[in-house]
């Protein structure tokens, strides 16, 4: 059993990333705030149930989880799947290689051709479930089986989840990519197009 | 562009994209990691497949991050001594 007396230094430390994951589960600062303070109190009520020595990261995540899960399902749904049908395995791969730029791997593109605002706004828009997956796999780190803890799902339906939403993501980031000019032409007809593509 | 309709961009490779994910992801068993490891070493475009898919990941994981607002990690902190 935990001490409700040392929740505070026990807890501190993941509050940074709790916060990063209730801003992208929510899209929206105020609620992320709202959300985070709502399951620091949920948490601290209840550590004297954790048991000392489990993950805490983790009974932490749960909690938010949780938590963000009844504010939302109050609200307006999201969509909960997205059709993925005509998206083929390694989207994003197969068309970043395709790209002209000599002696650069489709890698290497990854990290230049996606701003922060862009992966963080493709992210956002994934229907809940994968957007779920997504954040706490890829960006926490968390492992299949911890997933599977923090979001009551078997393991099976994570890797699913996660997929399919990896899957999503790379076909967003790439619309994007396009829309922008980026990929569809060329570095040098990059201008011309940005401005036929303008609003 | 064949190999676009299938799984895996090498016609040999009987390996998933969902189980180069459960790769990437560290989640295989030692045996299957090594077999794994093993046809990557040998097969380039399922290796280049790989470095991507793991680089993709990590793209998300760094842009993907915000900066928790002092004030607010001030306010929870009184929040919690308020309740105490």
């Amino acid at each position: 059993m935990a001490n409700q007396s040392t929740f505070v230094e026990d807890t501190e430390p993941f509050m940074q990333s709790l916060y990063s994951t209730a801003l992208r589960m929510t899209s929206n600062r105020a609620d992320a705030e709202d959300l985070l303070q709502e399951t620091y109190l949920r948490a601290f009520r209840s550590y004297e149930s954790f048991q000392t020595g489990t993950n805490l990261r983790a009974w932490l995540f749960r909690i938010l989880t949780n938590a963000h899960i009844n504010r939302y399902r109050a609200r307006k749904r999201r969509p909960e799947e997205t059709d993925l049908a005509d998206v083929e395995e390694l989207y994003l791969y197969r068309r970043l290689s395709n790209q002209g730029d000599v002696g650069k791997s489709a890698e290497d593109m990854l990290m230049e051709y996606f701003s922060e605002a862009e992966v963080v706004a493709a992210v956002e828009d994934l229907p809940e479930a994968y957007r779920m997956a997504v954040l706490l796999a890829d960006v926490e780190g968390f492992s299949y089986k911890e997933i599977a803890e923090i979001l009551e799902i078997p393991v099976g339906t994570v890797m699913s989840r996660l997929h399919r939403g990896r899957k999503a993501l790379q076909k967003a980031l790439y619309d994007y990519a396009t829309k922008r000019g980026l990929t569809s032409e060329p570095r040098e007809n990059v201008k011309t197009s940005d401005d036929a593509d303008e609003p | 562009m064949t190999s676009a309709e299938t799984h895996n961009p090498h016609a040999d490779c009987q390996r998933s994209l969902e189980e180069l994910y459960q790769y990437v992801d560290d989640w295989l068993d030692g045996e299957t990691r090594s077999t794994i490891r093993q046809h990557l070493d040998s097969c380039t475009s399922c290796e280049d497949v790989y470095r991507f898919q793991a680089t993709f990941v990590a793209m998300i994981s760094t842009k993907c991050r915000s900066e928790l607002p002092d004030e607010l990690r001030r306010r929870i902190l009184e929040a919690l001594e308020e309740s105490c």
